[in-house]
């Protein structure tokens, strides 16, 4: 994976972050992982198709994604993890993702993004194969760690 | 927060399409709290198309990446319907392929979410200012 694209997935998530939730992240240090470490409570997924293919996991604890929600949704220690929250962490993925890919505009023609999808549970499903190596992004936030899981070669 | 036009002579109406509910309620306050009204909201694009030939509102805030029809698909049967109607998109995806097509497809302006709220509310005035006044 490029640098490039290792740089506007960093950016990209930050200032979804920062901009849509009001919370600051420091990046930790990014590691290269298989499917099977890509550990979980809480995951938003987006499949990448056009120029480049692959999947973006955003992933959170129970107890982070929750904050995360709340925040979004102007909670002050709400029920915990409804529908509404998860509708906002998905459109909080879409958010991060969407303007990672945008900052590679200038060196792709075509990027599209897959609706998200939430999972919860360390079971990862959706658009993972077994043969995917993930470059994992930590952050760490007031609320807890957040990771993004990236898989993305580019297509034929 | 940039205030309604004050030589508005009238409430402009909106409908505000987003699968994302959390979005719709976002944009809701934002336009309400600018003294637009809000006259429906969609989750898809087919829906759109739908609610917009009911409900006939002034201007359209649209996204792109939805289920059923998406936002650009909905804008070309919005404006095959209605081809004065006025849409600007609001979207996760701000690549310049998006941008060129939606704006082909005749959507008056382009906003990249997280978006300021200066920057949906000023757009919104300039095209209020050069499509009714």
């Amino acid at each position: 994976m490029k640098v490039e694209m290792i740089n506007a997935f960093i950016k990209g998530v930050k200032e979804a972050f920062r901009k849509e939730v009001g919370l600051g992240l420091e990046q930790g240090e990014p590691r290269v992982c298989g499917p099977d470490q890509v550990v979980t409570s809480v995951t938003i997924s987006l499949g990448i198709s056009g120029d480049y293919r692959g999947v973006a996991l955003l992933t959170f604890s129970t107890a982070t994604a929750a904050a995360v929600a709340d925040s979004m949704l102007g909670r002050n220690g709400g029920p915990g993890l409804d529908d509404d929250s998860f509708d906002a962490l998905c459109e909080l993925g879409n958010m991060a993702v969407g303007r990672s890919l945008q900052r590679l505009d200038d060196q792709v023609l075509r990027l599209d993004l897959s609706l998200p999808v939430v999972s919860v549970g360390d079971k990862v499903s959706h658009h993972i194969r077994n043969n995917m190596r993930f470059l994992a992004i930590p952050f760490g936030t007031d609320v807890g760690e957040v990771t993004i899981f990236i898989s993305i070669a580019e297509g034929s | 927060m940039i205030p309604v036009s004050e030589n508005q002579s009238r409430t402009f109406t909106f409908m505000i399409v987003d699968d994302a509910k959390y979005m719709r309620a976002k944009l809701r306050n934002l336009l309400e709290g600018a003294g637009y009204k809000v006259v429906g909201e969609a989750g898809d694009g087919a829906e759109a198309l739908v609610k917009y030939k009911e409900l006939l509102p002034d201007l359209v805030t649209m996204d792109i990446t939805m289920p059923e029809m998406s936002g650009v698909e909905a804008l070309k049967a919005i404006k095959e319907f209605d081809p004065a109607a006025v849409v600007v998109m609001i979207t996760a995806m701000g690549m310049q392929q998006n941008v060129a097509e939606a704006i082909q497809c005749g959507s008056k302006d382009f906003i990249v979410k997280p978006f300021d709220d200066e920057r949906v509310l000023g757009s919104l005035s300039r095209i209020i200012r050069n499509h009714f006044q």
